[in-house]
């Protein structure tokens, strides 16, 4: 569903995390939309790290190669040795698969494809949308860049940046809304944070996958604490800090990250990543009762 | 792989003090959810950005059985 002020166009760029992604139609292809939270993504500037070309096309039921994965769910991936390609189907849409992308091996090239059939005419699409996004930015992110995490990011007032980290319903969303009646507490989202090193400084940064509280935003912070919520055990009047470290800490991390499990290259580098982000940011568990003050005792830990 | 915890004002105590008892090596049991961690599950309208990003507001359910 469009709404009537989308702008429809050939060509749009975002950049998420600092990675700069092209999406251009092809002539004659859909229109490209950038719609919801993903809109705030939307930059210009340097070369983009990835272009990927839109296009309507005619879908068979797998694309060639061997399957690498399959989601058990609505996307499998295949590998023809050259190229690898997502598709992704719908019950309701029919047999064929709705979107196929194909990607070089690198992820720097893409081609998006609709199957024809199922639209109609002038049809437009956020090209990416759940879950190719976030499979391509983990892709490229396990090339070297960073990892993603099942995360809520805040930066606090002084600009440092907290990261409370679990699975869903381990309460990131109320953790953000929790922050957000703190002055100059900024929410880069309640449900997605990427983390990548720039030299000296591991930093985390929002993305547009947000959790209830719709909150997102393309800003970036200093990672100065990751937190583990431990909901109503060993709480008491101040919220409690337990440290945490070592393989505990990585494992944990572990348990939140998104990667393409099915590379073993890429989860060689996610695991050393995780395995950084524990050698050099102090992380803990958090425990504290409804109404207590995290954000301030939070604050607080950094002096 | 070598971690540090400096938790200003919460292990003062601990770092002050004698040198860390020895702890016995434990299993810790860190549960895991596939289907989250290969993006399998379907993400509704509330929890993922506008209807465009939502599999069903897009093409439809295509959580397969659901």
């Amino acid at each position: 569903m469009r709404n009537a002020q989308t702008r429809i166009s050939d060509t749009r760029r975002i950049a998420i995390a600092g990675i700069g992604i092209e999406l251009a139609a092809s002539p004659g292809g859909p229109g490209i939309t950038l719609e919801g939270a993903v809109a705030r993504f939307e930059a210009g500037g340097a070369a983009p790290d990835t272009r990927v070309e839109v296009a309507w096309g005619e879908l068979v039921d797998a694309p060639a190669g061997r399957e690498l994965f399959d989601s058990g769910a609505h996307w499998r991936l295949h590998d023809d040795g050259g190229a690898r390609t997502f598709t992704f189907r719908s019950q309701a849409m029919g047999p064929f698969p709705v979107r196929a992308a194909r990607f070089s091996r690198d992820f720097t090239r893409g081609e998006v494809v609709y199957h024809r059939p199922y639209f109609a005419e002038g049809a437009a699409f956020y090209p990416l949308g759940y879950p190719l996004d976030e499979l391509l930015l983990t892709h490229l992110l396990a090339g070297g860049r960073g990892v993603e995490l099942h995360a809520c990011g805040i930066v606090d007032a002084a600009g440092r940046g907290h990261l409370f980290v679990g699975q869903s319903g381990a309460g990131k969303t109320t953790m953000a809304r929790h922050w957000e009646r703190h002055e100059g507490a900024v929410v880069l989202s309640d449900d997605r944070i990427v983390v990548r090193r720039h030299g000296d400084e591991l930093r985390m940064h929002g993305t547009p996958w947000h959790g209830e509280a719709a909150l997102s935003t393309p800003g970036s912070a200093p990672l100065a604490r990751v937190y583990f919520i431990r909901r109503g055990e060993n709480a008491g009047a101040e919220p409690r800090f337990r440290p945490l470290a070592g393989a505990a800490y990585a494992a944990r991390l572990y348990s939140c990250v998104f990667c393409p499990f099915y590379c073993a290259r890429a989860l060689e580098f996610t695991v050393g990543a995780l395995a950084d982000i524990a050698a050099h940011v102090p992380g803990c568990e958090v425990s504290y009762l409804p109404g207590t003050d995290v954000a301030a005792a939070a604050v607080a830990l950094e002096g | 792989m070598s971690a540090r915890c400096d938790m200003r004002g919460v292990s003062a105590a601990r770092t002050q003090g004698s040198r860390k008892p020895y702890e016995k090596p434990a299993v810790c049991l860190v549960p895991l959810r596939p289907e989250e961690a290969v993006l399998a599950g379907c993400k509704t309208p509330g929890g993922y950005g506008s209807s465009n990003f939502s599999t069903c507001g897009q093409f439809g359910c295509v959580l397969l059985g659901s």
